[in-house]
């Protein structure tokens, strides 16, 4: 009966661990999406100044939730949006507006992926199967 | 290189609080699904070790599912006998009353070479020794054998056992300490055990395994380091 009771309060904690990790993983992607967002508006309305703010913000934003998202999520994808984020600031600082803007876009999409990819839908379950079995 | 060695130790404590929680079945013979989850778990504990972009909850939390649903089953196949058919299935009879249930046999896909096999491990070398055999759900062959070609028992010869008979061995003291739980076991005092020492010229910690049964019939090894 003991084992039981530990059976189920193991059950307990992963489902709570589950729910703790999606809700944190999307709070974070959302956040720095939202900041990313932000960051572009301005320099697409040539708010140099402010979009130096802004991307500032989303550096440090990024430095602060990265140890969280590292927790639940592959490295090798936290670690390219990374790379994407600290790429900002010099394209910025060079006005390279194509790069500037496809760097953020690809942050937002690979954001937008990793959010996707942790969501447990159907097609993310069987496709991730597939994907294992070499189809 | 430090990551990997801390992330093998945790998955190594996890490994065994799990083989600890799912209990002494995992280690004896497996059933299917016994099987099943410990080469799972196995293979499962390697990722996280091997690759440090993988997260280390992406090997614990598959882990602990397995221990927790293979609890779960246990106790379900425990209370219902037909979770337990679906899970393990059940025994089959193969030779019945010195017959071969060919039929059976086919079934299992349990070969004559198979069967010969499981019988010369219970040391029967001839099938016509064999009253009854039955494949087990963990695949292992249990064996009947007819009544002349049974080992000779206390009971056949009408042998009355004596006390020393009756009286199993017990640790009581190992690697220098005392098995107390031993004492009780037996029905013996410390004090008994103290004069033995006391007259074997030996103290506690020198003794490397001390067992005694009932009868106080002892067996001392004594350390050799």
């Amino acid at each position: 009966m003991s084992r039981l009771v530990v059976a189920m309060v193991i059950i307990g904690l992963i489902i709570g661990i589950c729910v703790f990790s999606l809700v944190s993983t999307y709070r974070i992607c959302n956040q720095i999406d939202a900041q990313a967002q932000k960051a572009l508006e301005f320099y697409l309305a040539e708010d140099y100044q402010n979009a130096e703010v802004e991307t500032q913000k989303l550096k440090n934003l990024w430095q602060e939730k990265e140890h969280t998202l590292v927790l639940y999520v592959r490295h090798n994808v936290v670690d390219e949006i990374g790379t994407n984020v600290f790429k900002l600031q010099s394209y910025l600082q060079y006005r390279d507006t194509p790069q500037y803007t496809a760097c953020i876009q690809t942050i937002q999409s690979l954001l937008e992926d990793l959010l996707d990819s942790e969501t447990p839908f159907y097609y993310n379950i069987l496709s991730s199967f597939i994907a294992q079995q070499g189809f | 290189m430090s990551l990997v060695f801390i992330r093998t130790v945790l998955l190594y404590i996890l490994i065994v609080f799990s083989l600890r929680i799912m209990g002494k079945r995992q280690l004896g013979e497996l059933q299917p699904s016994d099987l099943v989850v410990t080469i799972l778990i196995s293979n499962i504990a390697t990722l996280p070790i091997e690759d440090v972009n993988i997260p280390l909850i992406s090997g614990v939390i598959p882990i602990l599912t397995f221990v927790a649903l293979e609890v779960l089953i246990s106790v379900i196949s425990l209370k219902w006998d037909g979770a337990r058919k679906l899970v393990s299935g059940s025994p089959k009879i193969i030779i019945q009353n010195g017959v071969i249930n060919q039929k059976e046999l086919k079934k299992l896909r349990f070969s004559i070479d198979d069967l010969m096999e499981q019988l010369r491990s219970k040391d029967v070398f001839d099938i016509a020794d064999v009253d009854f055999a039955i494949v087990e759900t963990t695949g292992q062959v249990s064996i009947y054998k007819k009544f002349a070609k049974q080992n000779v028992t206390a009971q056949m010869l009408s042998v009355t056992p004596s006390k020393q008979d009756l009286s199993f061995p017990y640790i009581l003291i190992k690697d220098g300490k005392i098995n107390y739980e031993g004492l009780v076991l037996l029905n013996l005092e410390k004090k008994w055990l103290e004069n033995v020492l006391k007259n074997e010229k030996i103290q506690v910690q020198d003794v490397f395994l001390f067992t005694a049964d009932r009868t106080q019939k002892y067996s001392l090894i004594k350390k050799q380091y």
